[in-house]
């Protein structure tokens, strides 16, 4: 039987020469492996008869061979298919037969990235109601209802506005109102990044009545404005990548106490000054140590604990960082597809 | 408040070498942000004086004049002009060939070049202030710049020259705690003790001559809420004319128009102290009375805009014994105001409550430079500086003399404020140490009084004394100058907090990934909704949750459903794109009353446009049924049920029934959650949106979806033995379903059969109308040993015959 498998692998070559066409190729996968009568099929069907002792012998010698002589087949067949192949020319300059390509919008784009950028530090993404109380928006960050700085807010009321003040139902105009009701769960210490719709009175090419905003907070024993100014860097960094760099200058905000502003050097000029920029800066935020009234309103002692608070726009990191120069920034909400499914 | 601040004017109170742009740097690190730098004339190369020496009609141009030009000493140019205000012996602004000019004041500058204008020759331009970057300072836009106020000019001179345009201007943002900024004196101390140079402000002192005769003056603060301080001197025969160019050119560096010298020395001391000033016509005040009071229904005011304003007990007045002669700290009458022929004056700084003058301004719809000032809440300490500094400037440019003692009236005293300060949590706060000394030497160059040495009691100086309350205000003073580019930059280093990430924000992350995936575009529209939006779904408005003051009639509601909005913009893209495969993951607003916040809740919405009806809802379900299986849902718990009220996951949409919003919907659940509902969208709302082909939609409650979604994997061992696979093709009634069919071959096939999967499904030619062709799959396996055909063809055979007694199906041969 050993003989009878190696003529037939021999004869199985020879006969390769003889074939020039697929269908010679068929017939000559029948003749061997044919399931019915093929030569290598029936010399298989006496392997049942032999001998345990033969059997382990020739068992791994047969189904070497009809390896070696589906692989012979094999590449016959690719061979013949190649020289028809050759006669039909491809183009590769057509289109390809794209499957679909899906977009995320760019916001989502760029909440994706702040949230992972934040959770690489330990910053835990949360969610406050956007629909919300006057007094987590304004009255517990240090803004009492007469207060002329709550004017920069061009708030939306619900109706019928309460006539108490701090009864007021409003669309948060930012992602601070998120900063007393995460100290009220009482868990310390807090690293938190709330990232929401946000809504102000203003629609022009540089605002949308409903944009988002990123609120960082961190709260713990001992917490100083060079912890403040790690956060900032190493967001700044791992957001607008190298060649870009950042200071800090002061500011005023009612929620902070010392509070500041960044700047990142213009993407265009880089900090040489153009018609973007204020002399070679951009605003990227602001921030600053919590104020010792809005812990209070938090329940916590300003004595025992600090921390740090910054809300920025989500819109507004974005455009910085691709220079895209969109002119008006409600095409981000306009929602034309031509416009969505360049990104 | 945003303000225009002259570097040379700074100068003159504060000691220091540092160059424009490097102060500007300082001021905008440690104190206000410097936005930008202007260079005074600095567009104003071969820009000259010239004066017009001849004057003709241009021969072709009815609106142009051929004028012959004085350029310098004996040269003369021909400039064509056609500013109706050019003359003979103008002095005026020369733009010569090589000159940078801005045509009629828009667009980028434009090297100007010899040229003829309709066949004369014209040798460079007489200028508009527009046209040479000076119309913040010299806004008039009647024609070109004409100098007749100034002397001394010289024709070829250097415009730079003539006007003294040397200085640097910085547009500085001044943040709304610090009005003590708001002019020169308080920036100058800023500049001082940001570049360690020597703060030179003196306050004014002037004397009264005893033997002058006294002008009775009485001032009544009747209202003591709404003014804190009142202080006046009234002097005679002072000479009103034109105040010194000097003087006249700061006011315009600052975009205030000079009037006379009396009220050009108001707005210039309001300038350089930040302190709004006034002056009356002595003569014009009826009973040489002034008082603080509310308004009566009926009294008027003509105010120095011109235009008159009805006043009642709301708003708050200055008034003589006859009437209103200042609406209280907004603006002055004009009946009262200085004239040519004034002699005697009352000078007046006063002060008043911040949000009063606030309300006063808004209600009254007036803004001044006065009262944007009195919003940042000014402190009474403020009058008397500036009233010296008035009276000064009374003296040296009008003349005349002191005709009154000091009228000073107060609310009440001021007491500076105390604070203790402990320098080793200064240095905690700010994260560096700073030397106790570096702090008193700090809180020192900006006023502040500093005593003690291991604790400090710091006084607080009276400009400061509305923003700096506490020992972390005084933190911030030390911090900032400091620098807060100087600190260095830490992270964190206690310990990460155990919170857990929410699983609806984890999750509704992967279903948008999963989504944009398989090809679809996520939209976001705005949370708020029409009126017409609402009811094109059956939404009742009167249950949403109303906006009180939308900004148009497109955004009054919060909306209940992301649909309406999807149409929308499916509408809108129509005819702009082919297909439209879309979906929005955002939150929608379920009212519950006032008492109580809204729920808010994601929503998920798929919408298909573009194609087919029954081509959608197939899309449509697979896509449902990948992202199922992204989540780790179990699909074949996937149940169908039509529409039905009974169904809470589309509660939200409860107040009409299905049938009104889709023409063919089903809803559906999964491991007996429900979820939502699919189906093609009724062609009677689509059309409301201007939409001509069928939408196709999912809606889908997410937070149901995600408490079903799971990263954990379970494993299914491969199979060990070869299947069986037969195929089946049969025709049936349309109204059976698949699944129906599916699970009579299940339960006929003796538990071999791994899966039934259909791939072809045909209605039409050759099969009758009230049928379909179905023809799918069956894979047979045992899991013990190989399956022989004959085993499976006996099973195949019966699952034949129990298709076509249990529903009829005729077999057709393959």
């Amino acid at each position: 039987m050993q003989d009878q498998l190696k003529k037939l692998l021999a004869d199985t070559t020879q006969k390769l020469y003889q074939v020039f066409s697929l269908k010679d190729l068929e017939n000559l996968d029948n003749e061997i492996l044919g399931r019915k009568n093929g030569q290598l099929t029936n010399l298989m069907k006496g392997l049942k008869d032999l001998s345990d002792e033969d059997k382990r012998k020739i068992g791994p010698l047969a189904q070497e061979t009809r390896n070696k002589i589906e692989v012979l087949l094999l590449t016959k067949k690719a061979e013949l298919n190649q020289k028809a192949e050759a006669q039909d020319a491809v183009d590769l300059t057509l289109p390809g037969a794209r499957p679909p390509l899906g977009h995320l919008h760019l916001t989502t784009q760029a909440i994706q990235e702040i949230e992972s950028i934040f959770s690489k530090i330990g910053f835990t993404r949360v969610r406050y109601p956007e629909v919300e109380w006057d007094y987590y928006a304004f009255e517990a960050l240090n803004m009492p209802s007469d207060h002329p700085a709550r004017d920069d807010w061009e708030t939306f009321f619900i109706t019928p506005p309460h006539s108490d003040a701090q009864k007021k139902m409003i669309l948060t105009p930012h992602t601070s109102s998120g900063q007393v009701r995460e100290m009220e769960k009482g868990k310390l210490p807090i690293r938190m990044i709330n990232i929401s719709k946000c809504y102000r009175r203003q629609s022009d090419v540089s605002h949308t009545p409903m944009f988002h905003q990123f609120e960082g907070m961190l709260i713990d024993e001992v917490v100083s404005l060079t912890h403040l100014k790690g956060v900032f860097d190493f967001f700044a960094q791992n957001f607008f990548g190298p060649g870009r760099v950042t200071r800090l200058r002061p500011y005023h905000f009612q929620f902070t106490e010392p509070s500041v502003e960044i700047d990142i050097n213009c993407g265009v000029c880089f900090g040489k000054g153009c018609r973007l920029c204020k002399e070679g800066w951009l605003e990227l935020g602001g921030g600053g140590m919590i104020h010792p009234s809005v812990l209070k309103s938090g329940k916590l002692d300003p004595r025992k604990v600090s921390g740090f608070a910054f809300g920025w726009g989500v819109e507004r990191v974005m455009m910085m960082k691709s220079s895209m120069n969109i002119d008006d920034l409600r095409t981000l909400y306009k929602n034309d597809l031509r416009f969505l499914e360049q990104f | 408040m945003d303000l225009k601040v002259s570097y040379n004017w700074l100068k003159e109170f504060v000691d220091t070498k540092l160059a424009p742009e490097s102060l500007a740097k300082e001021l905008s690190l440690h104190a206000f942000n410097v936005e930008r730098i202007h260079k005074e004339g600095d567009s104003l190369d071969k820009v000259v004086v010239g004066k017009i020496v001849k004057s003709e009609k241009h021969p072709n141009a009815d609106k142009l004049t051929v004028n012959q030009v004085e350029i310098g000493l004996n040269k003369t140019a021909q400039i064509v002009c056609g500013a109706p205000n050019v003359y003979v012996g103008m002095f005026c602004a020369v733009a010569l060939p090589g000159a940078k000019v801005r045509w009629h004041g828009e667009g980028d500058l434009i090297e100007l070049k010899e040229v003829k204008l309709r066949g004369v020759d014209s040798y460079g331009m007489i200028c508009a202030s527009a046209e040479i970057g000076l119309q913040e300072m010299y806004p008039d836009q009647s024609g070109v710049m004409d100098f007749k106020a100034y002397e001394g000019l010289k024709p070829g001179q250097p415009l730079k020259d003539a006007l003294t345009l040397g200085d640097t201007l910085f547009d500085m943002e001044i943040t709304s705690n610090r009005p003590d900024a708001l002019g020169i004196v308080g920036l100058a101390r800023e500049a001082a003790a940001v570049s360690n140079g020597k703060f030179k402000y003196q306050p004014a002192t002037i004397k009264r001559d005893k033997s002058a005769k006294v002008l009775p003056l009485k001032i009544d603060l009747s209202d003591k809420k709404i003014c804190t301080k009142y202080t006046a001197f009234v002097f005679d025969g002072v000479t009103v004319q034109a105040s010194p160019l000097w003087m006249q050119k700061r006011l315009q560096q600052a975009g205030i128009r000079p009037i006379n010298n009396i009220v050009d020395i108001t707005n210039y001391v309001m300038l350089e102290q930040g302190k709004p000033m006034h002056a009356f016509d002595y003569d014009k005040l009826d009973g040489a009375q002034i008082t603080v009071r509310k308004g009566r229904k009926g009294e008027k005011i003509k105010a120095l805009d011109g235009k008159t304003y009805e006043l009642n007990e709301s708003h708050y007045i200055m008034a003589d014994a006859k009437g209103p002669v200042e609406i209280a700290g907004v603006m002055g009458g004009e009946d009262s105001a200085i004239r040519p022929q004034t002699k005697r004056i009352v000078l007046l700084s006063a002060c008043f409550d911040a949000l009063l003058v606030r309300k006063l301004a808004r209600s009254l719809n007036l803004q001044s430079d006065a009262q944007s000032r009195f919003e940042k809440k000014l402190h009474p300490e403020s009058c008397l500086p500036s009233l010296y500094r008035g009276a000064e400037l009374v003296l040296q440019l009008a003349g005349g003399h002191l005709a009154s003692d000091l009228h000073d009236i107060s609310a009440s005293k001021f007491k500076a404020r105390k604070i203790t300060l402990d320098p080793q949590v200064v240095s905690k706060q700010v994260g560096v140490t700073i030397k106790p000394a570096q702090i008193k030497k700090t809180l020192e160059a900006l006023g502040f009084g500093v005593t003690g040495s291991a604790k400090f009691s710091v006084t607080v100086p009276w400009w400061r004394d509305y923003d700096v309350e506490t020992p972390s205000d005084l933190t911030e003073e030390v911090a900032r100058l400091y620098g807060y580019h100087n600190l260095p930059s830490v992270l964190p280093s206690g310990i990460i907090p155990e919170a857990q990430t929410d699983k609806n924000l984890q999750w509704e992350s992967k279903i948008k990934n999963a989504l944009a995936a398989v090809g679809l575009t996520e939209l976001y529209t705005y949370s708020f909704v029409s009126e017409k939006m609402l009811q094109s779904w059956g939404i009742k408005p009167d249950t949403g949750l109303k906006l009180h003051n939308p900004l148009n009639e497109d955004m009054v509601y919060m909306r209940p459903t992301l649909i309406p909005s999807m149409l929308q913009i499916i509408g809108e893209n129509e005819g702009l794109t082919t297909e439209q495969s879309l979906f929005e993951l955002s939150n929608i607003y379920l009212s519950r009353g006032l008492q109580q916040l809204p729920e808010e809740k994601s929503q998920l919405v798929l919408a298909f446009a573009g194609k087919d009806a029954k081509v959608m809802i197939a899309q449509a379900k697979g896509v449902m049924e990948n992202l199922f299986i992204k989540l780790g849902l179990d699909i074949s718990r996937l149940a169908w049920r039509s529409n039905d009220d009974s169904n809470q996951a589309t509660n939200w949409v409860a107040s009409k029934s299905g049938s009104f919003m889709y023409q063919k919907a089903e809803n559906f659940k999964v491991s007996n959650v429900a979820l939502g509902r699919l189906g093609q969208i009724n062609s009677k709302i689509t059309a409301q949106f201007k939409i001509k082909t069928p939408v196709v939609a999912i809606e889908i409650d997410a937070p149901r979806l995600i408490s079903l979604a799971t990263d954990l994997k379970s494993y299914k061992p491969l199979a060990k033995f070869p299947s069986v696979n037969l195929d089946l093709a049969i025709i049936i009634k349309k109204s059976t379903t698949w699944e129906q069919i599916a699970v009579l071959v299940r339960q006929n096939g003796e538990n071999l059969i791994e899966n039934v999967e259909v791939f072809d499904v045909y209605e039409g030619q050759g099969i009758p109308s009230d049928s379909k062709s179905l023809a799918f799959h069956i894979v047979y396996r045992r899991e013990d040993r190989t399956l022989s055909l004959d085993e499976a063809k006996v099973v195949h055979d019966k699952i034949v015959k129990a298709l076509s007694t249990k529903f009829q199906a005729q077999i057709r041969q393959t």
